[in-house]
């Protein structure tokens, strides 16, 4: 077949190395989900991922290589210089490099922007250069119609090969209950007013009665041993067990026995998930807070109405990151900070998903 | 002589932190508790250290409930879990794929932001850190507990020298490693996959510690953080939080809070 040689061959192998490396490790939802091939290559087990520093530059590099032989391959009796075609595909991959700095308003672009990308499309579109222009091409050009059909074909290789990583048009993600929907999620916002007015320290009046009396008398409520939901970190200080109940808050055993601990409060501190003392101060996190409980104060033989014990840092941290709490391919259609902590997602089929479970 | 005078202090020092129990917190000024290795905040010399988007936010605590300054550290961590407090000198941050060492400058009477010393990259796996006398113990995970990849692994790095944080050996026998502890020159280390597995050190002649010897694992414990407490051991699991006392080669449970859901 004319037109098909060695280097055409070389860039084909090339893009399925490619599409190798996209079906067993990056697993990412893209548009060559849709094309056979990449299903076959799939191996049973997928492999591992390799460092992330690799990920970042890999296929871009095989993308430019691929390109620039496959075109270099279908146009090596043309006119057309080897220098025109690295060019001509370096200008295209870093322009659609570029379209993803603003990947909320072109949602076909969605992807991930990275330097790293363009060094490697620049170093791959050079070596390219470099091994190709050892080739000696003919010096009688082919001057057939067949070199507009070749550009197209070389152009929807190279779009494809291009948007390959990004997500398509009318993408459906899978989400936690199994359904598929729009990838674009609204967030469902928790206002830090309503997580700092929820914050209670509640006394065991079943097995740490004593303490449960004291402030019980000062109008603070008491609460029997109900079990803990999700039992995140744990802490130790002197005879006392703190177990962390994932954004829920913290529970305080009395440990001076460790044959029979006894459950004796709870601290409610919307978003906690550590804990930490020092000199019988007790650090809770809350999202962008840090809650302080004065342990001294609770322990008193004579609880003192004037003294608060307990007390709220604001805006000593800032808000948790939350796009990787959201499942793979779903994302925001935008986020505002003001408006307070993401706490889950509403779909465009109005279904609510909460990353934990807050009782609100 | 010099080499012999550095073995007489390491092993009065290690006879002396030996003798008070291990400890995994323990504040030079002020008392402060003892957090699981898992934990991503913690107290160090005085100040309040937690792990905050990638960087270590510190926070001076002479306000007790109000916290009064704030500094943050120069460097950024990726994927940042987990946060240990080594000596009151240095923090330990466990990432994705490294254990990063951060100076606290102790020496300064003011709040110092953490200072970035070193790192040392291992595999891209999660991880919690804890160090003693000179050793950094860390596991790495793949996420899944029924498959055995060269993610999921026991570290021992040899970080006597502080700017060069050197691997000493990679045990890759458990299938799911996360939270772990010392006690009494034993390493607990909860297995998702088995239950709590105990490891012994062994050293050679020159007190370094030169290999990690499997001894047991304890399914009916399964357990995702552990802290040691003298010879008891707190394991904390999704149904329950457990105290068992540690008996030679045999554990005994002391007490179990019911998490009822």
């Amino acid at each position: 077949m004319r037109g098909l040689n060695r280097y055409t061959v070389y860039g084909i192998l090339l893009c399925i190395c490619g599409l190798f490396y996209y079906a067993n490790v990056r697993q990412t939802p893209v548009i060559f989900e849709y094309l056979a091939l990449l299903q076959w290559l799939k191996l049973a087990t997928p492999l591992d991922k390799i460092s992330s520093f690799i990920d970042a530059w890999l296929l871009s590099f095989i993308y430019i290589l691929s390109v620039c032989s496959v075109s270099f391959g279908l146009l090596k009796n043309t006119k057309i210089s080897l220098y025109s075609i690295v060019t001509f595909w370096l200008c295209f991959a870093v322009v659609f490099e570029l379209f993803q700095l603003n990947n909320s308003e072109f949602y076909i672009f969605r992807g991930t922007f990275d330097g790293l990308d363009i060094l490697a499309l620049i170093l791959g579109s050079l070596l390219s250069y470099k091994l190709l222009s050892k080739v000696e091409r003919k010096k009688e050009f082919n001057q057939n119609n067949s070199i507009i059909v070749k550009k197209i074909v070389l152009l929807l290789f190279g779009t494809y090969g291009v948007l390959g990583s990004y997500y398509p048009f009318n993408h459906q993600c899978e989400f936690p209950d199994g359904s598929m929907q729009k990838c674009m999620v609204e967030p469902i916002y928790l206002p830090m007013s309503q997580i700092r007015e929820s914050d209670e320290i509640f006394f065991d009046s079943e097995f740490g009665q004593d303490l449960a009396d004291k402030w019980s008398h000062l109008g603070y409520p008491t609460q029997i041993y109900n079990g803990i939901k999700n039992a995140g970190k744990i802490y130790l200080y002197q005879n006392y067990l703190f177990v962390n109940d994932r954004f829920k808050g913290t529970h305080v055993f009395d440990n001076s026995d460790p044959s029979m601990p006894k459950h004796i409060a709870y601290f409610r501190v919307m978003g906690n998930q550590d804990i930490a003392i020092q000199n019988n101060i007790l650090y809770l996190d809350s999202y962008t807070d840090i809650v302080a409980i004065d342990l001294y104060q609770l322990n008193h033989e004579q609880p003192d109405l004037n003294v608060v014990p307990i007390r709220r840092n604001r805006n000593v941290l800032e808000a948790p990151e939350i796009t990787d709490l959201l499942p793979p391919g779903i994302y925001y259609s935008g986020t505002v900070p003001e408006l307070g902590i993401v706490i889950g997602y509403t779909t465009s089929e109005f279904d609510d998903f909460y990353f934990w479970d807050l009782e609100l | 002589m010099k080499i012999k005078l550095q073995v007489i202090i390491l092993s009065l020092t290690s006879f002396l932190i030996g003798s008070c129990g291990e400890t995994t917190t323990d504040s030079s000024t002020g008392l402060s508790g003892q957090s699981g290795s898992l934990a991503s905040m913690t107290i160090a010399n005085g100040d309040l250290h937690i792990l905050n988007n990638g960087y270590v936010i510190s926070f001076d605590l002479s306000g007790e409930l109000v916290l009064s300054s704030k500094v943050t550290s120069d460097s950024h961590s990726w994927d940042a879990e987990t946060i240990f407090n080594y000596n009151n000198e240095y923090l330990l941050v466990g990432t994705d794929n490294s254990v990063n060492i951060f100076s606290l400058n102790s020496e300064s009477e003011e709040l110092l932001p953490a200072e970035f010393v070193s790192s040392f990259q291992h595999l891209t796996a999660r991880d919690p850190v804890i160090a003693l006398e000179g050793i950094a113990y860390f596991t790495t995970r793949d996420g899944n507990e029924s498959t055995h990849t060269n993610r999921d692994a026991l570290g021992v790095l040899d970080i006597s020298d502080i700017t060069t944080p050197i691997e000493i050996l990679v045990d890759n026998s458990l299938k799911e490693p996360y939270g772990l502890t010392l006690s009494n020159g034993s390493l607990f280390v909860c297995d998702k996959a088995a239950g709590l597995t105990k490891f012994s050190i062994e050293k050679d002649e020159l007190g370094n510690v030169s290999a990690l010897v499997y001894q047991q694992s304890y399914s009916i414990y399964p357990c995702n953080d552990v802290i040691a407490n003298g010879d008891l051991l707190v394991l904390t699991d999704p149904k329950s939080v457990n105290q068992v006392r540690v008996n030679g080669s045999e554990l005994e449970l002391v007490s179990k809070i019911e998490l009822f859901y």
